[in-house]
């Protein structure tokens, strides 16, 4: 199909004809009113497009900029400090219009109990922009504070007023406390996480004993006492490790960022609470893009905080990925295998006609239908039955006979199967027959023929197959809310413990964390910046996924078209 | 083949065994992908079809002789009996005055303990939910108690003798608790723990003739008619000593004006749940029903007639809840009433007592007339058990008059006693001198076809009613698992989604493969195509969060943009006319499309800005009040409505009418005067649409028609509006991208030779590309179907989710797909509930089967038609 053909052929030239070639002027026959409507459907659509990526990109992007921060007095009442999120013009009364309010991003949530406030121009009696003013992002579950810098302190002593050196004491001592942090993590992570998985197993053996030899054996018995020793050992350890991680915390507790709230309350917040701090109208542009920067790199590496809505996504990238390359070392495979049996095996007939027919409905399935079957068939019916065969000691806790990472890629993988077909028998079918026979006369077996030509050359089809799969599949919520997606994942999909790779376990998705913020948190309006990010972080993984797939049709079909042989 | 050696003339056996493999696996491949539908299919069949398969009943019932304890006289007739969840225990109190607790398993009397004296007891009631009886005396005293199992799980090794006593033995007794091993090896340990009250004194020396109690977790009463007569509700409070760990009763006393007309005595008293309303029966029929909710002044509240047709009550019980009474009559007939609150009620507070199922007609005299001596109540579900006087046992679910059972008790007596266990998985009968213990498997009787998917008498509805709540608070308020409404509310999403959609990607998809630069074509439909993939959770919360609050400050601007921005591009399709000829060659060479997005903006800069405008002519200054049906006319709804219908058909007379005759008029004309002719005639035509809607609002208005309640009510912040717009997004690439590939797959040579006959390339687009690419825009067009029938975050994300139905444009509703994701993870496998979201899932399945298929189906032919061009 070549361009020239697709263009409508100009329009005889108007100009050259007499005046009496009346039926060309005539507007009906130029359907010059449907033209137009056409077009500005076209338009609209591509508008629409554009908005929404316009408006998620600016969000997305814009949530992380640190603002200044703005001082308003209210007459009596208190003084308000925050980030403007918002400004809009209201009618206040009937007759004023347009009276300009903000939103002001005030934080101090333990303090005041609202994370925002709306302020009227009309109320303020002034306004400023503090010179040390400083907004702390804390990790200790509240969230942002702001407020004056008052000073640095140790033991609950000021020992440094001078705004810029307690900064810096304050940068120096994060650094400090953030190595003990690390310690810390380890300790309670490694350390004490398996004496308790000892002890967990230890309490399993002697069940598991107890119904083998019953409770008065002596070989149950000989355990027991085996099992109180190690428990004893066990217990000494914890202790000398939680004395460690008291003086760890101790210590953290000494130093302290001390901030003035606008309501005039002294703040002090302790070091290892501080994941970051900085005054926030003395920055520059570059400072600003500093902050900037490292709130992005919080955002892709860190664990999140305050229930998801601050902090980072990485577990959720990571689970993402983890689920998404399951799927597709599942659904690569089987989708290949199905579409070389169409292309390259099967005989026209019924059978033939049924499989595409199945190929065909497979992509039609909602899904959520393919939700349902996952759920049903491989949670509730497979995963149960391995409860039983392999991990009865568990039960009626379920180990396999839930939502987990194992059964949520296996049914994307069905969800995403079709496309890996269609692509493939694309790809197969884009193979010139010459090929084959050419393979054929030299004489190669059929196997030989599709293993050493015809699959190299489909391999960037299936490549591209691939990749849309990918994209289908990371993009897919509506499943993943009844097969393992979840809120908060206490265990991690990857840790020490063999097998190391835990499929059972639910996990952190980027999609269903967009729907949970939004949609099911305490407080959606906080959550709100982080959905945006969340959000456009996931449109890019799937536009890059999908970017990648075209270019690489493009690129080799034109490598091939050059070269056809 | 490295070349210089003898060539092999045999193929090597591993290349023959590859052969074989490799062969192999990739059929398995291709059957797999066959395998994977219909193991789908089959899968969610499979869970779904024991929702229609009938009750089982497990083995014939297991009749044993009720005997005495060792060394007690013999046993009395039953008066009420019981079982544990386990059926570990059976216990019956018995006429006598004994209660008397017995192993399941064997009929052997472990229990034996005396509440009344011999001859005090004369009338009794239990009531199986609370687990709680009443005795009524001679002396004017009443026994209240309960009967209750303790249930415990231990480690074996927690308690050793017993593990020793259970032995290989399936049941063991250890005093007044049973024990038995669990599935997963602990042991289960069932104690009965039987609670008695001391005497409530209700009428010194009057004996108490009729009694009944409803007792639930936080409140007590008990009704009881003395043989004088006089009625008496009494409210007992209890409260445990703390220190003591001791019970204390005490009974607040109301009398009710009560005044026994001559003749029989009643034959039933009952108390609902929560003491609100007291039923005096007779057994002829006459009901009286007394308003309790104030005791101290309780009214009669209405009398009815139980029996309309004729004949004598024969027994009587209350549903789970209490709310309904289930009475049967010696014509054989049961029937279910209860209490509903209709507009006009014939009693003094409002409520009518009105018979909601007929479980059995009159029973014929073929086969003899079954009369029901005997009703039990589960205290789990709907389900009542049904004991007549030729043996035979009846379990029906009353809410979906689903007879589930039919069996023979095997017993040679009348049946005494009948009762329910907790899990409702068998009955226990019992005559004087044996028991009964039947087992079965109800599966699910209360759903059927027609409870899923036609209206149903629900307790407390005035009428049957479609309606989908599938959880409630308590046991007592019955799941409501009617599909309609959420089949509704997915054709609604899918209805205007598609009225958004469809106009939308078609045009667009004409325009860009037959009048769009083949420069602009290239990356436009590779970025349309890119949309296909955008995950619609992000749709469903830019939907939820972004835009349903931004439309909600302007719906009055949305209205008018519908208007605003066509008017603005037919404008300037009349202002295209009165450019030069190099100008339209311009824009048909490209510069439309930028003209068109101009214009689409301006339309909408216009809307924004008529908006106020709109909203105070036609909607009385604000739109959402008049959505409320509070302020003004239905002018301007009736207005909105019969624009577009009205604008449609005055371009069909402009283009069937008066078009001709302008052609004939232009004969010979300047293009100019042609141009302005034609938009004279455009200007004349938008008013005349604009009179044409308003006369026809204005005379519906007239009429007293209203289009609030219909497709204009209550504006709800995320409602089917919104929807349809985000849907759109899911949906206009995937019919965009089909359309778009089939109307450029028409052959050049038939547009060719259009364009060659002298039509425009309108024309030609119109009559021939349309028309042959037909077959692959309506396959393109049950795709897009398909799409939004199943589609799940936009819907879950950018509505409330209520299941209503209406087809209001500003309400919400709530869809197949949405309702799966957000109930299926807290359903309990097996449960009627869980299946019955698996059968929504099935109908998804189905619909969009169909729709897929009628897509290829049409897709096959088309393509031997392309052939055949």
């Amino acid at each position: 199909m070549t361009a020239t053909l697709r263009r409508p052929p100009p329009p005889p030239a108007r100009s050259a004809r007499p005046r009496r070639q009346r039926l060309a002027a005539d507007p009906a026959a130029r359907g010059e009113a449907w033209l137009w409507i056409a077009a500005g459907a076209l338009a609209l659509a591509v508008l629409m497009i554009a908005g929404l990526l316009a408006l998620i990109l600016v969000q997305g992007l814009g949530t992380f900029w640190p603002g200044e921060l703005v001082r308003v007095e209210r007459g009596a009442e208190t003084a308000l400090l925050g980030e403007v999120e918002k400004s809009e013009l209201y009618r206040a009364t009937p007759e004023s219009l347009g009276v300009r309010r903000r939103m002001l991003r005030t934080a101090n949530f333990d303090l005041t109990g609202t994370h925002f406030h709306w302020v009227s121009d009309t109320e303020i009696t002034r306004e400023e922009r503090p010179q040390w003013a400083i907004v702390a992002e804390r990790s200790d579950g509240w969230g942002r504070f702001q407020g004056e810098l008052v000073g640095w302190s140790v033991d609950g002593q000021l020992v440094e007023r001078d705004p810029q050196r307690a900064l810096a004491a304050c940068a120096a001592e994060h650094a400090r406390a953030a190595e003990r942090l690390e310690r810390r993590a380890e300790l309670v992570q490694d350390e004490i996480g398996a004496a308790n998985r000892a002890q967990e197993e230890a309490r399993i053996e002697l069940q598991r004993s107890l119904r083998e030899h019953g409770p008065g054996a002596a070989a149950h018995r000989l355990l027991v006492e085996r099992s109180d020793a190690e428990q004893a050992l066990r217990d000494r350890q914890v202790a000398a490790w939680t004395e460690e991680i008291q003086a760890l915390d101790a210590e953290n507790a000494r130093h302290a960022l001390v901030l003035r709230a606008p309501d005039g309350r002294e703040q002090p917040i302790a070091v290892d609470a501080l994941v970051r701090a900085y005054p926030a109208n003395q920055l520059g542009t570059l400072g600003r893009l500093g902050v900037y920067a490292s709130r992005w790199l919080e955002f892709l590496t860190e664990e999140p905080r305050e229930s998801n809505s601050a902090g980072g996504v990485w577990p959720a990238i990571f689970g993402t990925v983890v689920m998404t390359l399951i799927m597709t070392l599942f659904v690569v495979p089987f989708g290949v295998l199905a579409a070389l049996y169409l292309r390259e095996y099967a005989k026209p007939g019924p059978l033939v006609s049924f499989v595409r027919i199945s190929v065909n409905n497979l992509a039609g399935v909602p899904s959520i239908v393919f939700g349902v079957f996952g759920l049903g068939f491989f949670c509730y019916l497979i995963g149960s039955s391995i409860d039983e065969l392999l991990f009865s000691e568990a039960l009626p806790n379920p180990t396999y006979g839930k939502g987990g990472l194992m059964w949520a890629a296996l049914t994307l993988a069905l969800l995403t199967l079709p496309v890996v077909i269609v692509a493939t028998e694309e790809a197969l079918a884009a193979v010139p027959n010459s090929m084959r026979e050419g393979s054929y006369a030299c004489g190669a077996t059929k196997v030989q023929t599709i293993l050493r030509i015809v699959l190299p050359r489909a391999l960037p089809g299936i490549t591209t197959g691939a990749i849309l799969a990918i994209a289908r599949g990371a993009g897919e919520v509506a499943p993943l809310m009844l097969v393992g997606a979840a809120k908060l994942a206490p265990k991690l999909l990857v840790d020490d413990t063999p097998p190391f790779l835990h499929p059972e376990r639910s996990f952190l998705h980027l999609g269903f964390q967009i729907f949970d913020l939004g949609f099911q948190s305490q407080n959606s309006e906080a959550a709100k910046p982080m959905v945006y990010t969340t959000t456009l972080l996931l449109i890019a993984i799937i536009v890059l996924l999908n970017l990648a797939a075209v270019s690489l049709r493009t690129r080799l079909r034109r490598k091939f078209s050059a070269n056809p042989f | 083949m490295a070349q210089g050696h003898r060539r092999q003339r045999t193929t090597r056996t591993r290349v023959r065994v590859a052969e074989v493999c490799v062969g192999t696996l990739i059929r398995l491949g291709g059957l797999g992908t066959v395998v994977a539908v219909v193991t789908i299919f089959g899968f969610l069949a499979w869970v779904v079809v024991p929702l229609f398969l009938p009750a089982q009943l497990l083995g014939e019932p297991r009749v044993q002789a009720r005997e005495a304890a060792p060394g007690a006289e013999a046993v009395a007739a039953p008066c009420f009996a019981g079982e544990d969840e386990q059926r570990l225990w059976q216990w019956s109190f018995d006429g006598d005055g004994v209660f008397r607790a017995r192993l399941g398993r064997t009929g052997e009397c472990v229990v034996e303990r005396r509440l009344a004296e011999p001859g005090t007891l004369v009338c009794w009631s239990y009531q199986p939910d609370g687990q709680s009886f009443a005795l009524g005396l001679n002396d004017g005293h009443a026994l209240l108690g309960r009967v209750q199992f303790a249930t415990e799980f231990v480690a074996p090794g927690a308690r050793p003798e017993l593990w020793q006593a259970l032995g290989e033995a399936e049941v063991a007794r250890a005093g007044e608790a049973l024990v038995c091993r669990t599935p997963t090896g602990d042991l289960r340990v069932v104690t009965l723990a039987l609670e008695l009250a001391a005497p409530q004194l209700v009428a010194a020396g009057d004996p108490l003739e009729r009694i009944d109690r409803a007792r639930s977790d936080t409140h007590d009463s008990f009704v009881a008619l003395t043989r004088s007569g006089r009625l008496a509700l009494l409210q007992v409070e209890s409260s445990e000593n703390l220190i003591t760990g001791a019970v204390e009763w005490q009974a607040r006393e109301s009398w009710l004006p009560f005044a026994p007309p001559a003749g029989l005595a009643p034959r039933w008293v009952a108390v609902n749940q929560g003491g609100s309303a007291v039923y005096v029966v007779w057994s002829d029929g006459r009901t009286w029903r007394y308003d309790t909710r104030r005791p101290e002044a309780a009214v009669l509240a209405q009398t009815v007639d139980l029996t309309p047709e004729g004949g004598e009550l024969t027994a009587l019980c209350l549903l789970i809840g209490r709310s309904t009474l289930v009475v049967a009559d010696d014509r054989g007939a049961v029937d279910a009433w209860f209490p509903v609150k209709p507009q006009r009620a014939g009693s003094s507070d409002g409520i009518d007592l009105i018979r909601g199922h007929r479980l059995v007609e009159e029973t014929g005299a073929r086969g003899g007339r079954r009369i029901v001596r005997r009703l039990a109540s589960s205290s789990r579900g709907r389900v009542i058990a049904a004991a007549d006087d030729l043996g035979g046992v009846r379990v029906w679910n009353v809410t979906s008059e689903v007879l589930a059972l039919d069996l023979d008790a095997g017993l040679d007596e009348p049946i005494e006693a009948l009762t329910i266990p907790p899990k409702e998985d068998g009955v226990l009968a019992l005559s004087a001198r044996s028991a009964s213990a039947a087992r079965f498997d109800l599966r699910h009787p209360e759903a059927t076809l027609a409870t899923l998917f036609r209206p149903v008498w629900y307790e407390d509805y005035e009428t049957p009613s479609q309606v989908w709540q599938s959880s409630s608070g308590t046991d007592a308020v019955e799941p409501k698992l009617g599909l309609w409404p959420l089949v509704f509310g997915t054709l609604k999403a899918t209805f205007y989604s598609m009225i958004f959609a469809v106009p939308l990607a078609l045009l667009a998809a004409l325009y860009t493969s037959q009048f769009l630069h083949p420069r602009l074509a290239g990356p436009l439909k590779s970025a349309v195509e890119m949309m296909a993939s955008l995950p619609s959770v992000v749709l469903g919360f830019l939907a939820g969060i972004v835009i349903a609050p931004f439309v909600e400050s302007l719906v009055p601007a949305v209205l008018a943009a519908l208007f605003c921005v066509p008017c603005v591009l037919l404008v300037a399709a009349r202002v295209a006319q009165h450019l030069g000829a190099q100008r339209q060659a311009a824009l048909d060479e490209g510069w439309r499309l930028p003209a068109a997005l101009g214009c689409v903006l301006l339309g909408l800069a216009l809307a924004w800005l008529a908006g106020p405008l709109v909203e105070s002519v036609f909607f009385a200054g604000d739109l959402r009040a008049w959505l409320s049906g509070n302020t003004g006319t239905a002018l301007g709804g009736w207005f909105v409505l019969f624009l577009p219908a009205s604008g449609l058909a005055v371009a069909w007379y402009h283009a069937t009418r008066l078009g001709p005759r302008l052609r004939v008029w232009s004969e010979g004309r300047s293009r100019q005067r042609v141009a302005s002719a034609g938009s004279a005639s455009f200007g004349l035509g938008l008013l005349a649409a604009a009179g044409l809607a308003l006369a026809l609002a204005g005379l519906l208005d007239a009429l007293g028609f209203d289009t609030r309640g219909g497709l204009f009510d209550t504006y709800v912040q995320r409602n089917s509006m919104i929807v349809g717009a985000m849907m759109g997004f899911a949906v206009i690439p995937i019919l965009f991208t089909i359309t778009e590939d089939a109307l450029s797959a028409v052959p050049a040579h038939l547009k060719l030779a259009s364009i060659g006959a002298g039509a425009t390339p309108w024309q030609t687009a119109v009559r021939v590309v349309l028309p042959t690419a037909a077959s692959g825009i309506f396959s393109a067009i049950m795709v897009g179907l398909g799409r939004a029938v199943g589609e799940t975050m936009i819907v879950l994300m950018a509505v409330g989710n209520t299941p209503v139905t209406s087809w209001n444009v500003f309400d919400g509703f709530r869809t197949l797909s949405a309702n799966v994701a957000t109930e299926l993870p807290e359903a309990v496998p097996d449960s009627t509930h869980y299946r019955t979201l698996f059968l929504a899932a099935l109908c998804l399945f189905l619909m969009t089967f169909v729709l897929n298929t009628l897509a290829e189906l049409v897709r096959q032919r088309y393509r031997k038609r392309a052939v055949a061009l």
